[in-house]
This record gives C-alpha cells, sequence and structure tokens, in this order.
C-alpha cells in the first residue's frame, strides 16, 4: 500500500489530539495524562517514565551487570541444597525472559511461583507450562476457587474500579508466602518499576520492594478490607502477607532484572518467541500482541481503567514507542484513541458476573475519576 | 576489484558464490583502515579483537538465513554497542561502556552484519568536530553530525554505515563525501539505545555507495510486523507498482538563494535529465509554512538540548563554545514556547502531509554548495531540516558536482510511509544510468597541507 493520508478514520481537525485534553494535562513528550498514578512531570511537562528512558542511555550498565551477577552468586552460596531464587512468573513475556536469564545466563536454580488468577486464557497456559517444560523449572502455583474469584472480581470493581484486586493481592502474597514456606530469601521479577510505570526513575527509585509493595501499586487495599458477609478471613488467607517478622527472619529481598539490565522488552519478547516458541496474539484495545496475554479478562481490566483514567493500553503501548521514536506524539494518540475505546472481550460475561448493564458499568467506573475528569461525562 | 571497493550487495553475491569469506572481507576493511586512515580519522574506536568475535559468531550462521551476512557496518558513536564504548563524541564520556547494544545494532548483527567500529561523531550528533576530514579534499568539512560514517563509506573503509539526523547530519555529509545518504520517516528504525538530542526530530539512518544497499540496510534496521501499525500499514505491505509514473515536483526551498551559482546550474543540468515516460516532472512551489520551519525547529532543537544536557551544561569545560551557545540559548525558551513549536510541528507535518498528496517524489539541492573550508566551519543553510523536521523519508544522491569538481548531493524526499516507494525511484533511476554506484576515493595526502 503507497500512502494516501495520514487521518484515514479522525477528521483533520482533531488529528493527533489527545482524547480528553480539556480535562486531563498530558506528557509534553508521550501520551500519558495526569490521570495515570502517581504522575510527576517536570519543568518542561515531561513525564517521568519518559525521563527514566533517558536515564538509560547514561547508565553503565556493564557495571550493574557485574552488580547483578555478584549478587546472583552470593545467593547462590548461600543457598545451599536448597532453591537459589524465587521467580515469580505468569507466563508473559517477561517473566519467560526471566527464567531464561536466571537458569541460562547466570545458572540459578530457580523455583518459579505462579499466583493463578483462575482466568487462564488458552494462549497464557500454553506460554506458562511451554517455558516450565522448555527451560526444565520447578514450579508452583495456587490457584484460589473460581466462585470467590468471582465474588472477589465483583467486589473489587465496585471498591477499586479494577475487577483484578484478588490477582493483584495474590501476586503480591503469594511467592512472599513460598519464599518464608520454603526459606528463600531472593525474589526476581523483571521489568524495572522505572522502566515505564512513571512512578519511579533510575536516579531516585524510591519504590524499591518492599513487603507492601504490591498492596500500595496495585492491589490498594489489605484482605481485611475485602471482608464481608460472603467472604470471610478464611477465604482470603491466601492473599495475606507474611508477618514482617517471618519476612526478616527468611531476610526476603526483591530485586527486578531491568534495574541491573538494559531492558528491551520488545527486543527481549522476539528472543523468546525464537528460542522458546512463545507465542503472543492480538487482542481488543491492545495495540501490541505480546502484552498482558495470560487473563482472558485483562482487556477488561483496560478498559475499566480507561473509563476511570482516561486511558488504557493503547495508550501506555503508544507512549512507549513514542519513547522509543517509532511514533510521533500524534500518531500516538490516535493510535490510543483506536485502542483505548474498544470494547472488552468478556464484558458481557462480567456484566452477567455483576448483574448490570453496561451503563451501570461506566456509571460506577466514571463515578471514580478524580480531579477536573470527573467533570468529563 | 578489491573487496574494499564493493559495496555490501556485490560482497553479497560474492559470498553466495563462495569468492571470498566474511573474514576475508573484514580483512580488506582493516587494511583499507590502517591505510586511509590516518588521513581522514574517521574512527573513533576500533578492536580486531571484537571483530574477531564476531565473526567467530557468524561463523556458526547459515549463510543463506542472513541478508547481511557477513556485511561490515560503521556505527555512528552515539549507538550503543556491547561490545565498543559509546563515547557520543564527547570528552565528557570518554570510555563510556553501556554494556548493551542499541536495537538497530541488534537487528544488524541478527541480520548477519559485522559491527566493525564506532565511527566519529560530532560532539553529542550536533555540530562540533574537529578531526575527520572530507576525504576528496583534505581541508575540508566531511560535514557533521554523522562525519565518519559517510568518510568511512566514501573512502571504502566499510561499504555502509550508519548516522542519525536531527536537523542535517546524514544528508550533509552524504553531499558533501559524494555517497547516499538514507534516512527513512520518523518511526521505521527504532531509537532505543541511542543517545536522544531531540524526541520530534532524531532519525536514525545509513550511508552506503549504491541504491541497492540503501534497500539492504533499509529492510535489516526497520522494524516490521503487526506491532507496529503504520510501518505495517504502510510498509510491509507495499506493494511495487510495475511502470509506475512518478510525479515528480522540483522545488527551490526557502534557503535556494543561499545556493551558489555552480550548485544551482548543476542541478538544474541533473534535473534535464530526468526525462523518460515514467517520470512525470513539473516545477512547485513549497507551501508557506516551510519558510517559517527553520526558526520553529531551531527553537525545538535548542531547548531540547538545553533539556537532555543539563548536567553536562553543568561541567561546561568540557563542551565545546558552539553547544555552550545552543543550550545558552535553549535556556532562555519558556515551556510555552516550546509546547507551541511542537505544536505547529505537528500541525505543519499534517498539513505537509496533505500537500504531498500531488506528488510522488520532491527533488532538490541536498547542501547549498560543496563542503565548506576548515573542519569547524558552519555549512550555508539548506532545506535539509524541513524534510527531517517533517518526519519524511529522504535520501541523499551523490549526482552533482561543484565549481571545484567537488561533490554536492541531490535531495529525493517522499512522502511520510512511502520509504519503499522512493527506494524504488531510485532503482529506476539507477536502471535509466541516472543514479551511479560510487566508487571509493582515496584521499591525496597532499592536500592536507
Amino acid at each position: 500500500m503507497t500512502k494516501q493520508m495520514i487521518f484515514t478514520d479522525t477528521p483533520p481537525d482533531n488529528y493527533g489530539e489527545p482524547l480528553y485534553k480539556e480535562y486531563l494535562q498530558y506528557c509534553t513528550r508521550c501520551c500519558m495524562p495526569s490521570s495515570n498514578e502517581g504522575m510527576q512531570f517536570d519543568e518542561l511537562g515531561i513525564c517521568l517514565a519518559c525521563r527514566a528512558q533517558e536515564q538509560k542511555m547514561r547508565i553503565n550498565w556493564k557495571k550493574s551487570e557485574e552488580v547483578l551477577r555478584e549478587t546472583l552468586e552470593s545467593y547462590k552460596e548461600r543457598s545451599g541444597d536448597n532453591y537459589d531464587c524465587i521467580i515469580p512468573i505468569s507466563g508473559g513475556k517477561d517473566s519467560v525472559f526471566q527464567l531464561h536469564v536466571l537458569k541460562k545466563v547466570y545458572g540459578m536454580k530457580p523455583l518459579a511461583v505462579t499466583f493463578n488468577h483462575n482466568w487462564y486464557s488458552e494462549i497464557g497456559r500454553y506460554n506458562l507450562e511451554n517455558a516450565l517444560e522448555k527451560l526444565e523449572i520447578d514450579h508452583i502455583m495456587f490457584t484460589p476457587n473460581k466462585a470467590l474469584v468471582k465474588k472477589l472480581f465483583v467486589k473489587s470493581f465496585y471498591k477499586i474500579g479494577d475487577s483484578c484486586w484478588h490477582c493483584h493481592a495474590g501476586v503480591g502474597a503469594f511467592p512472599l508466602q513460598i519464599a518464608v514456606k520454603f526459606n528463600i530469601p531472593l525474589l526476581i521479577w523483571g521489568e524495572s518499576v522505572c522502566e515505564s510505570s512513571g512512578r519511579a526513575d533510575f536516579r531516585d527509585n524510591v519504590q524499591k520492594f518492599d513487603r507492601d509493595y504490591f498492596t500500595k501499586v496495585s492491589a490498594k487495599l489489605y484482605p481485611e478490607q475485602m471482608i464481608d458477609e460472603e467472604i470471610t478471613r478464611k477465604d482470603l488467607k491466601p492473599f495475606e502477607l507474611p508477618s514482617f517478622e517471618d519476612i526478616e527472619r527468611v531476610g526476603v529481598v526483591g530485586l527486578h532484572l531491568g534495574d541491573y539490565l538494559f531492558w528491551d522488552d520488545e527486543r527481549q519478547m522476539e528472543f523468546i518467541k525464537k528460542e522458546y516458541d512463545w507465542r503472543e496474539e492480538h487482542r481488543p484495545g491492545h495495540y501490541k500482541g505480546f502484552k498482558g496475554n495470560e487473563c482472558k479478562f485483562e482487556t477488561l481490566h483496560d478498559h475499566m481503567k480507561y473509563v476511570k483514567r482516561g486511558f488504557g493500553r493503547g495508550t501506555d503501548q503508544a507512549s512507549a514507542d513514542v519513547r522509543a521514536g517509532l511514533l510521533t506524539r500524534e500518531e500516538g494518540f490516535e493510535i490510543a484513541k483506536k485502542y483505548d475505546q474498544q470494547r472488552p472481550a468478556y464484558l458481557d460475561e462480567f456484566l452477567d458476573m455483576a448483574n448490570i448493564t453496561e451503563e451501570e458499568y461506566n456509571n460506577v467506573l466514571k463515578a471514580m475519576r478524580q480531579g477536573k475528569f470527573r467533570e468529563c461525562r | 576489484m578489491r573487496l574494499s571497493d564493493c559495496t555490501a550487495t556485490e560482497l553479497l553475491e560474492r559470498l553466495k558464490t563462495n569468492s571470498t569469506t566474511p573474514k576475508e572481507i573484514a580483512q580488506s576493511c582493516i587494511e583499507r583502515i590502517r591505510a586511509i586512515d590516518p588521513m581522514v580519522n574517521a574512527w573513533e574506536y576500533f578492536d580486531e579483537a571484537a571483530i574477531e568475535a564476531q565473526l567467530a559468531k557468524i561463523g556458526t550462521y547459515n549463510r543463506d538465513d542472513y541478508p547481511l551476512y557477513g556485511i561490515p557496518v560503521g556505527v555512528k558513536d552515539i549507538y550503543n554497542t556491547f561490545d565498543m564504548p559509546t563515547q557520543m563524541g564527547s570528552p565528557l564520556w570518554s570510555d563510556f561502556t553501556p554494556g548493551n547494544d542499541a536495537r538497530m545494532i541488534h537487528y544488524l548483527r541478527r541480520s548477519g552484519a559485522v559491527m566493525l567500529g564506532k565511527t566519529v561523531t560530532a560532539e553529542f550528533a550536533v555540530h562540533y568536530q574537529d578531526k575527520t576530514r572530507n576525504p576528496h579534499d583534505l581541508s575540508r568539512s566531511p560535514g557533521t553530525s554523522s562525519s565518519g560514517s559517510a568518510v568511512a563509506v566514501a573512502t571504502g573503509m566499510v561499504p555502509v554505515a550508519l548516522g542519525s539526523q536531527t536537523a542535517g547530519s546524514i544528508s550533509r555529509p552524504a553531499s558533501y563525501c559524494g555517497i547516499y545518504g538514507f534516512k527513512p520517516t520518523f518511526g521505521v528504525l527504532p531509537r532505543i539505545g541511542v543517545l536522544k538530542t531531540t524526541d520530534s526530530l532524531d532519525t536514525l539512518g545509513f550511508f552506503a555507495r549504491s541504491v541497492s544497499d540503501l534497500a539492504l540496510m533499509f529492510e535489516a534496521s526497520r522494524v516490521h510486523g503487526e506491532n507496529y501499525e503504520f510501518v505495517h500499514q504502510y510498509i510491509d505491505n507495499y506493494v511495487s507498482v510495475p511502470d509506475k509514473v512518478y510525479r515528480i515536483g522540483i522545488i527551490k526551498h526557502p534557503k535556494w538563494d543561499l545556493a551558489s551559482e555552480s550548485a544551482k546550474n548543476a542541478f538544474e543540468a541533473w534535473c534535464a535529465r530526468l526525462k523518460s515516460p515514467c517520470l512525470q516532472v513539473q516545477t512547485v512551489t513549497l507551501p508557506q509554512f516551510c519558510d517559517t520551519i527553520h526558526a520553529t525547529h531551531q527553537t525545538i532543537y535548542d531547548k531540547s538540548l538545553a533539556y537532555y544536557f543539563k548536567e553536562e551544561y553543568a561541567k561546561h569545560t568540557l563542551m565545546s563554545p558552539i553547544f555552550y551557545d545552543i543550550i545558552q540559548d535553549g535556556l532562555r525558551i519558556t515551556k510555552e514556547e516550546y509546547q507551541d513549536a511542537l505544536e505547529k510541528q505537528s500541525r505543519e507535518t499534517r498539513e505537509f502531509d496533505a500537500w504531498m498528496d500531488s506528488y510522488d517524489i520532491l527533488i532538490t539541492l541536498a547542501t547549498a554548495d560543496e563542503a565548506p573550508i576548515g573542519l569547524t566551519t558552519s555549512d550555508i543553510p539548506d532545506a535539509n531540516l524541513i524534510w527531517t523536521y517533517l518526519g519524511l523519508p529522504i535520501a541523499t544522491l551523490p549526482v552533482l558536482k561543484g565549481e571545484n569538481h567537488l561533490p554536492i548531493g541531490v535531495s529525493a524526499v517522499s512522502r511520510k510511509y512511502n520509504d519503499k516507494l522512493l527506494l524504488d525511484f531510485l532503482q529506476y533511476l539507477a536502471l535509466l544510468g541516472i543514479l551511479p554506484m560510487v566508487s571509493p576515493i582515496t584521499p591525496n595526502s597532499k592536500s592536507k597541507e
């Protein structure tokens, strides 16, 4: 196809404009709005995630890699007959790359740990099992019962405007529980918090891992805050964080590989596709085919964010491409408009679960809008 | 013909017929570098051990699976490479080892290419460089900022090399050194792991001595697939049209009057050769808003440099006066002025795209004249930054000679994402015999004196 017109779908007057420019401030450089949690714009109106990307060019990754290698060696030495580390994994591109790096590059003996949100997609399950098999990794998975998951799914929607509390809390708690139970102090995640979250940068990475990290960043509520007449404390045991005493006794520490290795997730994705037959899938609301494919409700999660905060996964992915020089900011806004507004897969299933209409669904989320964005109806 | 005289396409042919090996090719480049580089200083870092390691790796490859198998590439010293330092033309970053490959370097290595070494860049890919010389006349500038890459290709030290362009940093060195340069559409080559100077302008690209090498490099270094929507739509799905009639606009850009008479005359004589049933040529006038693009570009550029080089500015004792002055100018630009300029760039890019609906290719002079005398002399303003500002694909064609018989390039520009159409057009001109294959030049050491 020969290029004809850039603005094929959008009226020329609105081409390249963000959807909510009257209500939200947008980063001068990428497409991220002020409604992204923890957003910090600098004197030029540039967000922290954008700044972090440029800091990556001034980091001596050779030296950081040496620090990582020494750290891993020290844990290897002290682990004796036990596992050297825990790798919390979902089967997504980052977790498979983590498994590869730790096992094949650093010769670690990891224990992979998965909190199963119980909504695994077909491709997500394939990617998880395939990676474990090909990389010969021992694995523990915990699966809460579906009836409980459904109750929590709906409750979470009303409480935090995001139906995935059980996943956020479980992903935070379960690996820690295993660390304490199996006496494995080192937990290793993949992408740095600085990479694209906009919550920290490489110079001032204030959100180092601690016990309550996932509660602060994503789950927002502790298990006891989810108790009601249908959900008991006993039901919520799997979501409970170990005590500070237990964490201290085992000496639990967490690190992100992306704080030590130059992170280029698309390149890594291409690598695991080639080496391990990892698979991607294009889904509604997602401009890229390689993110958030493990869960069948992922696109619903992203859509809730869009209604509540004015941006979805399309914005996240387009912003990453703008930072990488793969889109102009205006093209990024066009991509975001196209994908963020797409009706998510399985929305009807959720509406049935919650026994609400689509209008009610939208109203619940709109009521959670913050600041000037509340005026946008 | 010596191996170092061959283009990448010719080398691949020789490799296919087993008449040479990657090791022989690399060796010929190394010998050429030893012989020529002391005169022109194109290389910032060059390490035979790193080359050996790469050759050992590609020795395990199945040649047919790697489109750039065994092809040596010169790398502008702003691209990160895991096995070499990245010094960005500044003593502030002397011996800096980033420890990773830029995405584009990865793509090239993945295609079987061998990164031969790092080539000299102007300080932070902006303007100041005082060591690389123009091989056609050692007293002249090779053009900045991708100086070393252009010279390395022009002299046959390497068949292809990487550059980057924020204003005219590929087009100008290509024009002054008499080789091909190609800066694809903004967004087609990934910038991950490459020095940032200006978000909305920095674009990567490369140099070569033949049109077919441009196409080879373009395919190996660009992104592909559905994860890149516009590239997939317009480039992956592009289909060449046999016997296409190219609608060509010959333009006199806003800085045209500054060009030398000899350059203008040579340009007009070359344009007169564009005669074929498939070439529909007309003289056209650019939209009026193009007159202010230089000023808007400067606002964006200066402010961005002031923003991204705050820390270096704080240590300005190791910064060139030119760079220091740009940052000082940038610091005076307000956030609102900067954002207005970005908004203007966005609007004008869109308007220009609509205007270009009537043309496939625009043709104009690449530089105002031959290379200026002196290594740090300022260039006479030209149109290059207009095309960069508008995000358009631009090829520099080594087809003119100035009054001193030194090279001057012609720019061929196409619409956003019409990179393949532009490359098809160049292939067509090559078939017509209008575009040459460039032979490497050996500098005459006497001209240095």
